[in-house]
């Protein structure tokens, strides 16, 4: 099978983005509409309900480099975040973090965002105290 | 500037269409999405790719396009049960991408939306339409002791309790729907949540005395009252599975008025499906239906609805 290539596949993750075609708890897009690299990219996270993250809004930080998807995208919170998962600058640690992980080219950003929902909203993870709303890293 | 049309996405699988100059700032903006939505402006947080829009900001300046979607999302209010966003499984075993409570959003909180979840579909032991009366209801509070002990011993079913008695919005509902229970005010909420009475409901055994009791002691109207959490637990704790102490209520009644034995969790149905179904299937099989595995399948998925499997069948 061929693969998708990388601009390819952004397009498309692009248009589902901005159309909202994806899942509805989570939303992501470029962080400047002129990025012909389509490298920098903006996601949100609306917390889970039933934890501690219940109508809050996570913004973050993709980075799709040259080498994605065959690599996973370096993510970073940039709202302050109480999770295994993420370092205390913000970062999504990959050794830590499943999905970028085991990465597989057919995962997306997308994928990655709501399973950092999921692992938000996980048993060991829901009732974990979180920094004070709108604080940022 | 030339207006645009444009998608708002609520929580809830709710969709407005809204048209405007995106030369507006975001707060006019969010002030339209109130007259349509039933949201208050200054409740609304409005997302777009990945960003959360800015009030003050024109909507030009995040270069919304025609077509695009724009999330909406309620913020907290302290008052009322948030209805926050959508889907998210209380159960880990549900996917991300079936929404686990399409009612979600609603603001109030209604245990038994969870039942209209896709991943009910396909369960095989949804109630048949015959544990309901003529009017949907049911024909009588509570299935028999037999029907109740199965489905007590059913693992799917104490998860379920487990998982029930964990959610705290679950606990206040029912102290809500309980009058007694609401007598109890905090305490009620301790009792249950302690792990004697967690017991108690996973137990298959004692469930069945205590029905019977409260059947002695003059059926399920009367209303034996529970025991206050602090002393009588105590005293029964240590002799709860040999010996059913006699202040075990008929702990139905706590039920009984959130219709959660009915409702959350049906008895396993072990009759042939030909004789569970027996009625729909014979008006099944007088609208055209004649295919008797695709229509035992079709009321399985529905849990028995005629209308249902009729739309299954053609869907399908």
């Amino acid at each position: 099978m061929s693969k998708i290539p990388r601009n390819f596949k952004l397009l498309e993750e692009l248009e589902k983005g901005e159309k909202g075609l994806g899942a509805e708890s989570i939303s992501y897009g470029l962080t400047n509409q002129d990025d012909i690299t389509m490298t920098n990219w903006n996601g949100t996270i609306i917390g889970p309900p039933h934890s501690n993250h219940e109508n809050r809004i996570y913004s973050l930080n993709i980075i799709c480099d040259e080498i994605y998807p065959d690599k996973p995208p370096k993510v970073r919170f940039i709202s302050k975040i109480n999770l295994p998962c993420v370092d205390n600058q913000g970062n999504v640690m990959v050794e830590e973090f499943d999905t970028l992980k085991n990465w597989k080219r057919s995962y997306t950003m997308e994928t990655v965002l709501l399973e950092l929902r999921k692992s938000m909203a996980s048993a060991s993870n829901k009732k974990l105290q979180q920094p004070e709303e709108g604080s940022t890293y | 500037m030339s207006d645009i049309t444009i998608t708002i996405k609520a929580s809830g699988d709710k969709k407005y269409e809204i048209t405007f100059d995106p030369s507006i700032t975001v707060a006019n903006l969010k002030e339209k999405i109130g007259e349509i939505a039933d949201i208050p402006a200054s409740s609304q947080r409005l997302i777009y790719s990945g960003k959360v829009l800015k009030d003050q900001e024109q909507v030009s300046t995040y270069k919304v396009q025609n077509g695009h979607s724009i999330h909406l999302v309620k913020s907290a209010t302290k008052t009322e049960t948030p209805a926050a966003s959508t889907s998210q499984p209380q159960q880990p075993s549900s996917t991300q991408s079936v929404p686990s409570n399409i009612s979600a959003g609603q603001g109030s909180f209604n245990p038994l939306a969870d039942l209209t979840g896709a991943r009910y579909a396909g369960y095989s032991q949804l109630p048949s339409a015959s544990m309901f009366g003529p009017d949907g209801g049911m024909n009588s509070n509570l299935p028999d002791p037999e029907q109740l002990t199965s489905m007590m011993s059913n693992p799917l079913f104490q998860e379920q309790m487990n998982a029930m008695l964990s959610n705290p919005q679950m606990l206040d509902f029912m102290i809500q729907q309980n009058p007694q229970l609401r007598a109890l005010g905090p305490q009620a909420r301790q009792m249950l949540q302690s792990p004697f009475f967690r017991q108690m409901l996973t137990n298959p055994e004692m469930l069945r005395s205590a029905m019977e009791m409260g059947r002695q002691q003059g059926g399920a109207g009367a209303t034996p009252s529970f025991p206050a959490p602090g002393g009588a637990s105590n005293d029964t704790e240590q002799d709860t599975n040999t010996n059913p102490p006699p202040e075990i209520p008929n702990f139905a009644n706590l039920f009984g008025g959130a219709n959660l034995f009915g409702g959350a969790q049906p008895p396993a149905d072990n009759r042939p499906p030909e004789e569970r179904y027996e009625s729909q299937l014979r008006q099944l099989n007088d609208m055209g239906f004649f295919d008797f595995d695709r229509n035992v399948e079709a009321l399985r998925r529905t849990g028995g609805s005629v209308q249902g499997a009729i739309e299954y069948l053609l869907n399908n």
